[in-house]
């Protein structure tokens, strides 16, 4: 059994990278990604047994911490934010946590960050494990 | 005070500032420091005018005339073109310091000056202006006594207007020049005219309103003096004066035939001020008829006492009033002996009674009354006065005055041309803006001094409109749309959108609409008001908007598609920034004040147009937006409020409150009972688990089927887990989980419900003062948590309980709205979820930084728990130090660093990972050039590729990108660093891109290269350091850590040490020989030198580790040391705390207790800070209770080598509570400390408390006994000598012991220390002989006044050491303070000179 895995990201490549590194995980798989939060709220519905969403903040239309504010009412999915501006202790990563986040990480260079599995695999591997466990 | 006095002081307030005024700008001129001399003489000028004008309107007329002539010598320079000359500056500083006299005199007596003294000023300035403009020889502008006439005709434009203590036209003057318009004495002024009265002001406002038609069909004059001298003729000619009342007693006597008047005599205020002006005067004489002095000084006096009354009558245009006050003037002078004084005051106060009881004066003094005819109507006349033939056509008022009137048109004339400048300006809109609005504001405030009100409508319009022009063209068109509009009412027309002018006018607000205001209930306004939609592209708005006008004949500026037009694009403005302020990362607070800020800016332009349903939401609103105290709380806010602002952009009307709002309001109030049935049951598990789990199980489900239909999974959860904790602690955790869950529900809930459910108990205040109650408790638990967390990972148990408490603790932050200590506390539970999502552990940067955390925010709720305002700075360092710890953990510069270096734009500001910092650090080291690379990738795919593929074979390197959004599109701009030039990155974007349109060049950075980053980065990590004795410290771990490296290490060094010294040549060597002594020759010599080379070279790599080793062991010491220190702490964070804690806690029981303390700089470890504030926390707490509690403690903190004492006293006579004393003197004994208390005879308690120090870093000799290494503290040791045999003195009375006579000839008892470290205690001399270790080297050791000698085998050599604790079974060991780690290796144990003193 696979986790269901939620990528919502505005970046088409960033998504990519993202599916890609999944795809190296065998026990997750992504089913499901929008390009903005209130696509994602829109999807929730059609994915109602989602195991985990990865959310990027700055999006258009709706950003991610407002999808945070309002996933969590409606889905058990373990929410972790995968974002550029989520640097460990920043302002952003505090409110995320203040909202509800189950897991935080920090995209290495940049919203677009080709070097994602290279340099955070690793640490985002671990939290996903952690978050889909609990 | 009477108003009489607080005009007096009004008048001296002014008066001193008048003078200031006057001498600043005579400074300025004389000391020829400016260039420009206009703005000074212009100040000096209104200084002088408005000085004089405020003297006349007191009556002061030897004060006025002097400064009547210092005006019109000023008013020639400043407006004929003489020149300022040295003498004319002389004069008027002298003239300046005369005035100041005065007024002084004036201030005290309140009569006027003597005019003697000055009667040379007056001479001088009248030569001076002689000289100055000889057609323009001044006669007495005013001398003693002057009659009205005399002052009218010379002062034609400041007697009507002289009200309020202060001079109309001073203060035209100052609207006029614009500068000054909102001076503080304007600002009085108006103040003062606007709390009079309302029926004055309406009936004012009516009188108003009947002449207004004809006054403003004229217009104000425009320039030119004939014009002005026209009008003047036709106002003597037509406006009579309307009747008044005969006296002021009969004030409000309407005028005949019903016309209402307008004059002051109409305004109760200044009737009551004229009637206390009156007695006083009455008080006065009657204290000259009876008073003893020279005849001619009481017949000034009397004089000076009718002259003030007189000039209030004018003013008040009492004409009966003035004819008697006036016919006593013109006798009085005729008085020539005392008794005729006497006579005529007596006979004058009879006239004057008879005139207050409503009768009139005699026929002889009213016939006398009036002087010279005025050329304006200055004085309403008494009904007596019926010869007015025209009363019935209009009041007199200022607008009557063709002096004001010009004033008034000049004013005008200058505001359009001020204002052209403003619109052909380049100056920075809001300044331009604000411009505006003042010098509107200007007008406006002559405007309705003259009660025009087309005028009042038209600025006042402008005036808020202009407060919110957002853009160049809005301002500039706002402008010219005002003066088309001003043009017309200078041409005798009305503006088309003003409102006409109702007689009377029923509101007194004349540019609000003119209907009545509905009911302000939402739904009330969407029944009645027909949505007048303000867009311009609405052209339903028209008729709504004029529907509600029709019928009462008026129009309003919600008619004029100018000003609707105007209001769309305000409204498009606020949406605009409602959104921005909605998506911003600024704080709470801040967004707050913009949505207030900005949606007051818009309410205030409804009120003016009269948009109902707008100002019924914008109110709202406005009243909402100092609730949003939260993010979420903000953008659910603005959400509500946008949407209801489209809905009446588009002509709808507010929206009902979404029903799903009320369904939630409704569904917290089913769960209201369950707060505290679930906590009773949480509780119930220490009881029994089983069932309390049952109970709440049955609760949560209850919950669930109240949740459930809201789809709260997540709520459903946590209830659920509630039920499955066994303990209180876990059950607390899901318990605060549950609540959060539904607080997110309340934040996403429209704004209204969470208005209208003001009395329903939300989650979010029930969470904040649970958290708020038991603030100190979760501070405790964390900081105990914080203590025990080692570096080994504490795991998933120990996270959740971290979580759990500090979001308690952030929900206290929110509760007291403290915005960044909340968002210190997440970013800490961020830093802290991370390593345990990772499983990785803590570091020290991150224990040092909670520490940190909960030392400072401990006393930011005590402050706040005392209601004193908490010290919040520290909170904005250590979030700035949250901020960058993943910098300065991975100890590259920090993100600011490189952004200042790069010149990075604002979008790449606070997003640089570490990844990024660390490699434009080192692009910008190899001096790599840098682009700001704009793309958009999204949709080309094969565009992204080519993109990437060229950056990753090596052209540029990726530093970081942003998201840039256009609308709804994402658009990146890439941070790129590279070798390649301007033109071939340029080119290779082109290559990929042709178009040019989605890949480019956005930026060239200009980086600076210089080596300073170093210096900045110190800057930023300086927090870390700060302090040092007072910053947050290394956690406990890490110094056990450090000690087991530190011993280690000492192990490695023994190694090495034994190792070196072993000549292991001459070891094999010896080796060999006997080998081959047995065997023959074991080697040749080829070999045997070959091997001897060998061990050679092993032996020299040995030594070269020993050396650094040796290196290695200084740098250990000084780590040692350092961490030692990390660990100390002023013992004032206790005391003060301690005090806090005092007042906090009395407070509570309705008292007033107070802690006084000494000690404050004594450091102390951290651990024994912590200790002790629990106990004597405990032990004042006990103090404190019942009516006999103390209200008096003083606690006195010293410290010496080894021991922490604490003195505690205190005023209570309350029984000590033993069952605490028993828990304080046993938690001191296990400490190793001791605890007593002494009850005082005078009453009150004393408490000895000493504890062992703890942790503590000691300078200290290390000596060897027998086995035992030994630490003795430095400062302790007095000498070291040798113990010759006649040294020693056996003591026969001292069982075996012995002195040692010191080198200096003192005798020290001999306390040998055990030689198998047993016991720790002292042995006797013989008994240490008897070991087979004596030894005739001593340490002389004193504490206090005694002194030892201490016999000792070997000196091992001085060393800092981290003095540990006794704990455990060793606590038992007398005579030493604790244990230390030697460099060495080994252990020592350090001694307590002080006690084995006190044992010899």
């Amino acid at each position: 059994m696979s986790y269901k895995v939620m990528i919502v990201d505005d970046a088409a490549m960033m998504r990519l990278y993202i599916s890609s590194f999944l795809n190296s995980l065998p026990e997750f798989k992504m089913v499901a990604q929008a390009a903005n939060g209130q696509e994602a709220l829109d999807k929730l519905s059609d994915h109602p047994d989602l195991d985990l969403i990865l959310l990027d903040i700055e999006m258009p239309v709706m950003d991610g911490l407002e999808f945070l504010r309002h996933a969590k009412l409606k889905t058990r999915a373990k929410i972790c934010m995968l974002s550029s501006v989520t640097v460990q202790g920043s302002p952003h990563a505090a409110k995320a946590r203040e909202l509800g986040a189950d897991g935080v990480v920090a995209k290495p260079s940049g919203t677009v960050s080709h070097d994602l599995e290279e340099k955070t695999g690793d640490e985002l591997r671990d939290t996903m494990r952690r978050l889909v466990a609990a | 005070m009477s108003e009489m006095d607080e005009i007096w002081e009004l008048f001296a307030d002014d008066g001193a500032q008048s003078l200031d005024a006057m001498e600043a700008a005579l400074d300025a001129l004389s000391d020829g420091s400016t260039d420009d001399q206009v703005p000074h003489i212009s100040a000096l000028f209104r200084a002088v005018h408005t000085f004089k004008g405020n003297s006349r309107v007191l009556g002061l007329s030897v004060v006025e005339s002097r400064a009547h002539l210092a005006e019109d010598l000023i008013g020639l320079v400043r407006d004929s073109g003489v020149p300022l000359t040295e003498e004319i500056l002389d004069l008027m500083f002298l003239t300046g310091d005369t005035l100041r006299n005065m007024l002084e005199q004036v201030a005290a007596t309140r009569a006027d000056v003597d005019p003697e003294p000055s009667e040379d000023l007056l001479r001088q300035l009248k030569e001076m202006i002689a000289k100055c403009d000889p057609d323009a020889a001044p006669e007495d502008p005013a001398p003693e006594a002057a009659a009205p006439a005399e002052e009218t005709a010379e002062e034609p434009a400041a007697a009507p207007a002289a009200v309020g203590g202060m001079d109309m036209s001073a203060l035209f003057d100052e609207m006029s020049d614009g500068e000054e318009s909102g001076s503080s004495n304007d600002d009085d002024f108006w103040e003062f005219d606007e709390d009079l009265d309302p029926d004055a002001l309406a009936a004012k406002k009516a009188a108003a309103d009947a002449d207004m038609e004809a006054h403003e069909a004229e217009g104000p004059v425009r320039n030119g003096s004939d014009a002005a001298a026209k009008l003047a003729e036709q106002e003597a000619a037509s406006a009579e004066p309307a009747a008044t009342p005969a006296a002021p007693v009969d004030s409000s006597v309407p005028a005949e035939d019903g016309v209402p008047l307008n004059s002051l005599a109409d305004d109760p205020t200044y009737r009551k001020i004229y009637e206390d002006m009156t007695e006083e005067m009455i008080e006065k004489i009657g204290t000259i008829i009876r008073s003893d002095d020279e005849f001619e000084e009481r017949r000034k006096a009397a004089e000076r006492q009718v002259d003030g009354l007189l000039h209030a009558a004018q003013q008040m245009e009492y004409g009966n009033w003035v004819s008697l006050l006036e016919d006593f003037a013109f006798d009085c002078p005729a008085l020539e002996t005392a008794d005729a004084l006497v006579a005529g005051l007596q006979e004058f106060l009879v006239k004057v009674e008879a005139l207050r009881n409503g009768g009139e004066a005699a026929p002889a003094l009213a016939a006398a009354a009036e002087p010279a005819p005025a050329p304006e109507p200055v004085a309403a006349e008494a009904p007596a006065e019926a010869e007015a033939p025209a009363a019935e056509e209009g009041a007199a008022k200022l607008s009557d005055d063709p002096t004001y009137r010009k004033i008034y048109a000049d004013m005008t004339d200058d505001l359009i041309e001020r204002l052209k400048t403003i619109r052909d300006s380049d100056d920075d809109l809001e300044e331009r803006r604000d411009n505006v609005v003042k010098h509107v504001g200007g007008l406006l405030h002559a405007a309705r001094q003259m009660e025009f009100d087309n005028w009042i409508s038209v600025l006042e319009g402008f005036e808020a409109n202009a407060a919110n022009f957002a853009m160049d063209a809005e301002l500039k068109g706002g402008i010219d749309t005002f003066l088309g509009q001003i043009e017309t009412l200078q041409n005798g027309g009305k503006v088309a959108a003003a409102p006409a002018e109702p007689a009377p006018e029923p509101a007194p607000e004349p540019a609000t609409v003119a209907k009545a205001e509905p009911a302000p209930a939402p739904a009330a306004v969407q029944e009645e008001d027909p949505a007048p939609a303000p867009v311009a592209d609405a052209p339903a708005a028209e008729d709504a908007a004029a529907a509600p006008e029709a019928s009462g004949g008026q129009k309003s500026l919600a008619d004029d598609p100018t000003y609707r037009a105007i209001y769309a694009d305000m409204t498009e403005d606020l949406v605009k920034k409602l959104k921005t302020i909605r998506n911003s990362s600024d704080s709470v607070e801040d967004r707050r004040a913009d949505v207030a800020k900005h949606v007051a800016n818009l309410l205030h332009a409804a009120r003016q147009m009269g948009f109902d349903n707008w100002i019924v939401l914008l109110e709202a609103f406005e009243n909402n937006a100092g609730k949003l105290a939260s993010d979420a709380a903000i953008k659910e806010g603005i959400d509500g409020f946008l949407a209801n602002a489209e809905a009446l952009q588009k002509g709808g009307a507010i929206a009902q409150p979404k029903s799903g709002s009320d369904e939630a309001d409704d569904l917290f109030r089913q769960l209201e009972s369950y707060y505290s049935k679930i906590a009773e049951q949480v509780l119930e598990l220490e009881n029994d688990v089983a069932a309390a789990q049952g109970k709440l199980n049955d609760l949560a489900e209850e919950v669930v089927t109240k949740v459930e239909p809201f789809g709260l999974v997540r709520a459903e959860d946590a209830v659920r887990r509630i039920a499955k904790a066994e303990t209180v602690k876990a059950a607390r955790i899901q318990q605060l989980s549950f609540y959060e869950e539904l607080i997110s529900y309340e934040y996403v809930m429209p704004i209204e419900s969470s208005v209208s459910g003001d009395m329903m108990v939300r989650p979010s205040h029930l969470v904040q003062l649970w958290a708020t109650d038991q603030i100190f408790d979760t501070l405790g638990a964390l900081r105990t948590m914080m203590e025990r967390v080692s570096l080994d990972g504490e795991g998933d148990d120990w996270f959740a309980s971290f979580n759990h408490h500090m979001r308690l603790v952030y929900h206290a932050c929110s509760h007291y709205r403290m915005d960044t200590a909340g968002q210190l506390t997440m970013a800490l539970v961020d830093l802290f979820g991370r390593v345990n999502d990772t499983n990785s552990v803590a570091d020290a940067l991150m224990l040092h930084m909670a520490r940190g955390f909960l030392e400072t925010i401990e006393l930011v709720f005590d402050a706040l728990d005392q209601g004193d305002d908490p010290d919040l700075s520290k909170i904005d360092d250590l979030f700035e130090e949250a901020t960058n710890i993943s910098f300065q953990q991975g100890g590259v510069v920090s993100a600011r660093t490189i952004e200042r270096k790069l010149g990075l734009p604002e979008e790449f500001h606070r997003v640089l990972s570490p990844d990024s910092v660390k490699a434009a650090h080192q692009a910008l080291l190899d001096r790599k050039h840098f682009y700001v690379i704009r793309a958009d990738l999204n949709e080309d795919e094969t565009l992204a590729e080519k993109y990437l593929e060229w950056i990753g074979a090596g052209n540029a390197q990726m530093i970081t990108n942003v998201t840039v959004f256009r609308d709804d599109i994402t658009l990146f701009d890439f941070l790129l660093a590279s070798d390649l030039e301007q033109d071939a990155i340029v080119g290779a974007m082109t290559t990929m891109d042709p178009s040019a349109t989605k890949l480019y060049v956005e930026l060239v950075l200009a980086p600076d290269y210089s080596s300073g980053e170093d210096e900045d980065d110190q800057d930023d990590s300086e927090p870390l350091h700060e302090g040092g004795n007072t910053g947050p410290s290394i956690s406990l771990p890490l110094m056990e850590a450090i000690g087991e490296i530190s011993a280690g290490q000492a192990m490695v060094h023994h190694i090495l040490d034994d190792l070196s010294s072993t000549d292991l040549m001459q070891a094999v060597d010896h080796v060999l020989r006997r080998h081959g002594s047995e065997t023959g020759p074991a080697l040749n010599g080829d070999t045997y030198n070959a091997l001897r080379d060998m061990i050679e070279a092993y032996t020299h790599k040995v030594a070269r580790a020993a050396e650094a080793e040796t290196q290695l062991n200084t740098q250990m010491g000084r780590l040692q040391e350092e961490t030692a220190k990390l660990r100390e702490r002023p013992a004032g964070i206790l005391l003060r705390t301690l005090a806090a804690f005092v007042e906090a806690r009395s407070r509570q029981e309705g008292k007033e207790a107070r802690m006084s303390y000494n000690g404050e700089d004594e450091v102390i470890d951290q651990t024994m800070l912590d200790s002790l504030g629990k106990l004597l926390k405990q032990l004042i707490r006990s103090r404190l209770g019942g009516e006999n509690g103390a209200a008096q403690f003083h606690l006195s903190l010293s410290r010496n080598d080894n021991r922490i004492s604490i003195l505690l006293e205190d005023d209570g006579t309350i029984e000590p509570d033993q069952d605490v004393l028993q828990g304080l003197h046993q938690v001191a004994v296990r400490e190793g400390g001791e605890f007593r208390p002494v009850q005082m005879p005078s009453g009150g308690m004393r408490f000895h408390l000493s504890l062992p120090v703890h942790m503590a870093l000691l300078d200290g000799m290390v000596v060897r006994v027998g086995d035992v290494c030994y630490v003795m503290p430095v400062n302790s040791i007095e000498r070291i000598q040798l113990g010759a045999d006649d040294a020693l003195l056996p003591i026969a009375a001292s069982q075996n012991n012995a002195m040692l006579r010191t080198d200096t000839g003192e005798l020290a008892p001999i306390r040998p220390l055990t030689r198998t470290g047993l016991q720790g205690g002292v042995v006797s001399k013989l008994d240490a002989a008897n070991d087979g270790g004596a030894s005739n080297l001593y340490v002389v050791l004193r504490s206090d006044d005694n002194r030892i000698a201490v016999p000792v085998d070997e000196m091992l050599g001085q060393q800092l050491v981290l003095l540990r604790p006794l704990q455990g079974p060793l606590v038992g060991i007398r005579n030493m303070m604790g244990l230390a780690l030697l460099s060495g290796g080994e252990v020592g144990m350090v001694v307590a000179v002080d006690r084995l003193a006190d044992a010899a």
